[in-house]
């Protein structure tokens, strides 16, 4: 299965193909909630190609800028890595393809073949993601944002320490390039009818997010100087001169109630505390939030619910907290007990609720659109579908509140419903293919992986960072992602066995290094994923042709080598010292006339790709392979010296000549690599051009 | 008394061999021949030895004996099937020749042959046994003779081989076989060769030793690098180094003399060979004291 | 298994040279176990075939297919498309390019192995010769190691003079097989056994041209 072939689209039935055919995911495909095919977009960075890289991320994590910054990355907690020296920083790496695309040309508009048009009622991360596939599927799409720009809570929401504004606006004109029509400052009710979206349009996708903070009616809060979370952080990203009293409070240990308090403290606050319900342990905010705060001088107060704000003169004075001796009940519900004898105040001038958001349902009152007492649409969650026929909901309005990337995951499903409904005129359950993770590394392969320690991206110190909204985290240089990218296993990307070609000869079982490979009860081979590090020793050493490999097979590789018809094609390890003749590294100039074949490791290089590119009219190949202390998967052996020398000596029965091809192992400078390479030029001068060109000429 | 009186009466032996060339032109090898007369109780003729194709054993067998010397017919086993060599066996006995040596030969690609098929039909131990059956009247086969045989039969035994104990297993099949004395490969290990003899003395049959002549310093190193069971001490190559030609083959004379003075007493007699220096056997045995 | 070794190029090309629509056919059994003649073999042989062909200046087409293998007609009647080449090379055992030969009576078939001996596969890509396939087998009175294909002269009674220190006269570091079978037989115990005089072999039971017929 070729890196290309796992672009999968958004539509449905190929991405449920992809996640059914392979029965066994890697662990971070399976920890995602949206299931993005991680080890493809993170190889792709390893081998330099980051565009490609970027546009596997986009299909199933629409927002790959934001996410790469915001997304609580699941993924990584149970990367396979982690056994070994520490998981992959694949939340980086994803925050890299998009940064260093930023200024590549926007994809072009997807034909809208489909002659059915969707609306979609809010561009924020639910809709964004809903209204992409559906534009890659062909159907014309409309988005309509009542802010203006579209990104919903990450526009408005979320700080730009956390994530910078302009990086949004590439993530959605990304999406809006293929065709999207965007209809910013336009909501629902005051500006357009929702029945008439209804009834304009063949399908209607309602994403309106959850816009309303909710405050909690304790003496006090009406007090000038009690704030509402959400307002008061579209505050802080957008007006330039807001302002913040000395003393803050705030109340709530979610995600929001630390984006506040982190914000007014770049506000100019000097104190401010944060309070919640929960215990320490308790606290749902993700745990960086807590250790960062922290850093940065917020007082964090685990188990303290609101009692009375203290006012004078109208204004916010204090306020004062009881001990919340329990959260939930036996029975898990939300019933908080408290103690009011133990109590806490706090002076403030500013008191901020961040206790959760509603949904703003004042757009669809009158319209035909059921919404419960409750002020909660009508909704089933399997098939995504409100009380109206065309109408379909997804994301936080729906769902309650979550993470963005749980957000897009409903949003995927809402998609495939609505392509379904849009094709078929059927409504059905959505089917949620949940992959089932290969297992943890055996012991005897996590001793035989080669240690590669983590990178990790560069934070400013809290003592600066808290003087101004700039972005708090940086992002990896090239050379760094693409270590970091070369970390990656490929768990779930493994060798598989064609069987009825297998000889059950023991080649590949004596081969690897790993342990993967195995004779099983049909007495053919087959491999142990849990092992396998789809390094292709295997592949090019079984002499039955019976062995795929992943995304490193023949049919890219030997694209790659195709490439060039004449001059020297150099076989090289993508996961070679990053300088040396990378030409994804901008630090390197590759010489010209030659052609760069990278695979994931030369132990993959197979007689016949050196065969294929002498038969193209090469006059020269060159093959390089890391030192024996770097290279990560070989044992003992230098595989590609071996292959390199048995081509030398078929070259010579052939009457081309072994000189022809050389064994040039590694360099420690790119001086070294290139007067290596203009002496083997020189000596490819002195023997001639390719022999086979001038009968091919004829 | 003929070889088989001698040996069996108990009398010191002294065998000696003979190479044939390669090719029709006998005359020098006649000449050695001729040489020694009178110098040993029999002569043995090799077969195509070490894999070298040279004139037949049975033919040289006769040369010997027309010059009145008592040929020991060296018959290995690599070159013919059961039915050549028990008809070159019949052929023997025809012809007058009284001693056999069963041997298994070197592998063709020792020799100048180096393709040709090796035949190993049967080998020594077998060979043994069906001289004896020749000599009682039957074929292999078990088919009655018109007439049989009275070959007096013997094998080689290496007592310097490492290890020692296959090869010591093997002597004795040879024993259980039929082989009625046995000559030894070049001897030098002197030790060695005593703790073999007292093992072999409980076989009581008659071991001629293997006398090598060194004719240099280099000839002791080539045998130690290419042949088997063969080890030349360095004493004694430090003992050649000083000389060369003439007087080196003199020094290797000497050596051999002594050799033989000191192997007397534990064994039957000595089987001294000296490729290529056949003339000069004589004076070995002078220096030895014979 | 069966293992063979590959005939150089040079040999191959001169069998076709009259040719220019050549079938190479492998075979999936036990040459593609030895790596001499899988369908990997039969694509570097028929890349290589093709490049030298073209360095003469002259081109030639090399069909390449794979069958299980090539001594069951079954299997051979999976090769396909066979009347539209002039000539088929083989990478099977003798006994398979033999069957080739024998599916297409007026195609010229050529050998692109030697067939070498049957052996134990040691390791990866090192095989030793284990068997003759003499038809008696005594492999109980040797201590399970073979006089017929580890003895170069395949004695019965062994060791011969040339044995030199547990390796064979014929040099090239071969172990001298009747050491080892002394060493197994004292290793078993059973040296008693090792002093029995072997009888000569029955030679008849070694060729002949045998076959098995088992259809009663």
């Amino acid at each position: 299965m070729a890196s290309e072939a796992t672009n999968v689209n958004s539509q449905s039935e190929a991405f449920e193909t992809w996640m059914t055919d392979q029965p066994l995911k890697p662990p971070c495909t399976s920890a995602c909630p949206v299931n993005a095919d991680i080890q493809s977009f993170v190889s792709l960075v390893a081998q330099g190609r980051f565009k490609e890289s970027l546009e596997a991320v986009r299909e199933r994590c629409t927002l790959p800028g934001s996410l790469g910054r915001i997304c609580h990355h699941p993924c990584e907690g149970e990367c396979r890595r982690n056994d070994v020296e520490g998981a992959v920083n694949i939340r980086a790496i994803k925050r890299f393809a998009s940064d260093v695309c930023a200024d590549e040309p926007l994809t072009e508009a997807v034909p809208k073949t489909r002659g059915k048009k969707v609306a979609v009622i809010g561009g924020g991360v639910a809709g964004l993601t809903a209204a992409y596939d559906l534009a890659k599927d062909g159907f014309d799409v409309a988005i309509y944002e009542q802010n203006d720009a579209c990104g919903g809570a990450i526009y408005t929401g979320v700080p730009k320490y956390r994530l910078p504004k302009d990086v949004v606006a590439r993530d959605v004109a990304a999406i809006e390039s293929l065709g999207v029509t965007i209809k910013i400052n336009t909501a629902v009710g005051r500006d357009i009818a929702f029945d008439d979206l209804a009834s304009g349009h063949d399908a209607v996708l309602i994403a309106i997010g959850l816009t309303v903070s909710r405050g909690i009616p304790i003496p006090g809060h009406d007090a000038s100087g009690v704030l509402l979370a959400l307002p008061f952080l579209k505050e802080a990203n957008f007006n330039d001169s807001a302002t913040i009293g000395k003393r803050v409070v705030v109340i709530g240990g979610g995600n929001v109630a630390f984006d506040v308090a982190r914000s007014a403290k770049r506000l100019g606050a000097e104190e401010v505390s944060l309070c919640c319900l929960e215990c320490e342990d308790e606290i749902p905010a993700f745990s960086w939030e807590l250790v960062e705060a922290r850093e940065e001088g917020i007082s964090i107060n685990p188990s303290w619910g609101p009692k009375e704000i203290k006012v004078e003169d109208g204004k916010v004075a204090g306020i004062a907290f009881k001990r919340c001796s329990r959260v939930f009940d036996e029975k898990g519900v939300f019933n908080p007990a408290y103690d009011e004898n133990e109590l806490l105040n706090i002076e403030a001038d500013n008191v901020v609720f961040a206790i959760g958001q509603g949904a703003d349902m004042n757009g669809f009152t009158g319209t035909s659109l059921e919404v419960d007492e409750r002020g909660r649409i009508k909704w089933d969650a399997l098939t995504l579908k409100t009380n109206l026929p065309n109408v379909f909901a997804c994301g936080e309005v729906v769902t309650g509140p979550g993470a963005a990337v749980a957000a897009m995951r409903n949003a995927h499903h809402a998609a495939t419903a609505i392509e379904r409904f849009l094709t078929t005129g059927t409504v059905g359950p959505v089917v949620i293919s949940e992959p089932v993770a290969i297992g943890r590394l055996p012991q005897y392969t996590i001793d035989a992986i080669v240690r590669k320690e983590k990178n990790h991206v560069p934070v400013i110190e809290p003592a600066e960072r808290v003087t101004s909204f700039i972005e708090a985290e940086g992002g990896f240089d090239i050379d760094t992602a693409i270590y970091e990218a070369g970390r990656c296993m490929n768990c779930g990307r493994g060798a598989e066995i064609i069987p009825e070609k297998c000889a059950a000869c023991l080649t590949c079982v004596r081969v690897c290094p790993f342990g993967a490979p195995y004779i099983s009860a049909a007495r053919v081979a087959d491999f142990d994923w849990d092992s396998c590090q789809s390094c292709g020793i295997c592949a090019a050493e079984c002499p039955g042709m019976a062995i795929n490999v992943g995304f490193n097979d023949d049919t890219l590789i030997n694209e790659r080598i195709d490439a060039a018809a004449s001059g020297v094609t150099v076989f090289g390890c993508q996961l070679g010292k990053p300088d040396i003749f990378n030409p994804a590294s901008k630090a390197t100039q590759v010489p010209p006339g030659l052609n760069f074949v990278k695979m994931m490791c030369t132990s993959r290089l197979d007689m016949r790709h050196i065969l294929r590119a002498i038969e193209n009219g090469v006059d020269g190949v060159a093959v390089m392979a890391c030192p024996d202390d770097k290279c990560r998967y070989r044992k003992d052996v230098n595989w590609a010296e071996v292959r390199a020398n048995r081509v030398k000596r078929l070259l010579d029965e052939i009457g081309i000549g072994g000189d022809r091809v050389e064994f040039m192992g590694s360099f420690d400078s790119q001086e070294a690599a290139q007067q290596a390479m203009g002496e083997f030029k020189a000596k490819l001068a002195e023997l001639g051009p390719n022999p086979l060109i001038k009968v091919m000429v004829k | 008394m003929g070889f088989k009186e001698e040996i069996q009466s108990g009398n010191f032996v002294v065998t000696a061999e003979v190479g044939p060339p390669k090719g029709t032109d006998i005359s020098e090898m006649k000449h050695h021949i001729k040489g020694l007369k009178g110098k040993v109780t029999a002569l043995n003729v090799t077969d195509n030895q070490s894999a070298v194709m040279r004139i037949c054993t049975l033919a040289v067998a006769k040369e010997i004996m027309d010059i009145g010397i008592e040929p020991i017919y060296q018959m290995t086993c690599r070159d013919r099937n059961r039915l050549g060599l028990q008809s070159d066996l019949l052929g023997a006995a025809i012809m007058g020749i009284k001693n056999v040596l069963a041997l298994t030969g070197d592998h063709p690609v020792l020799g100048d042959h180096k393709d040709a098929k090796p035949v190993f039909d049967i080998e020594s131990v077998q060979l043994l046994e069906v001289i004896n059956g020749l000599n009682e009247g039957r074929d292999m086969a078990g088919l009655e003779l018109q007439g049989a045989t009275d070959l007096f039969a013997g094998a080689i035994v290496t007592p310097e081989s490492n290890p020692l104990e296959p090869q010591f297993a093997k002597f004795e099949k040879k024993v259980s076989a039929g082989a009625k004395f046995f000559q030894t490969q070049a001897i030098y290990d002197m030790p060695k060769f005593m703790k073999f003899m007292e093992r072999a003395k409980a076989h009581d049959v008659p071991i001629l030793a293997g006398i090598l002549l060194l004719k240099s310093a280099g000839m002791a190193k080539y045998l130690n690098k290419f042949v088997a069971g063969v080890s030349v001490p360095q004493e004694l190559i430090d003992e050649l180094t000083p000389f060369k030609g003439e007087d080196a083959l003199k020094k290797g004379i000497e050596i051999a003399g002594r050799q033989i003075a000191e192997l007397k007493e534990v064994c039957a007699g000595v089987h001294v060979m000296a490729i290529g220096a056949e003339d000069r056997v004589p004076d070995i045995l002078a220096a030895a004291g014979l | 298994m069966i293992v063979a070794e590959p005939k150089s190029l040079d040999e191959i090309k001169a069998m076709v040279d009259a040719y220019d629509r050549v079938l190479m056919v492998g075979c999936g059994t036990c040459v593609e176990v030895c790596l001499t003649g899988g369908e990997r073999a039969v694509n570097l042989t028929a890349t290589a075939l093709r490049l030298a062909r073209k360095v003469d200046g002259r081109d030639i087409e090399v069909g390449e297919q794979t069958v299980i293998r090539q001594c069951d007609f079954e299997y051979l009647d999976e090769v396909r498309d066979a009347d539209e080449y002039q000539a088929i090379v083989s990478l099977a055992c003798g006994v398979g390019i033999q069957g080739i030969a024998r599916k297409f009576p007026n195609t010229p078939v050529f050998p692109g192995v030697n067939t070498t001996f049957m052996g134990f596969n040691e390791e990866y890509g090192y095989y030793t010769e284990m068997c003759k396939g003499c038809g008696e087998c005594i492999l109980h009175l040797t201590g399970g190691v073979c006089p017929v294909a580890r003895c170069a002269k395949s004695l019965l009674n062994g060791p011969c003079g040339g044995t030199n220190n547990g390796k064979c006269e014929i040099g090239g570091d071969k172990d001298c097989g009747w050491v080892l079978i002394y060493n197994k037989m004292e290793q078993l115990g059973t040296l008693d056994k090792f002093k029995e005089i072997n009888q000569p072999k029955n030679y008849g039971k070694a060729g002949n041209i045998r076959s098995m017929d088992i259809r009663k």
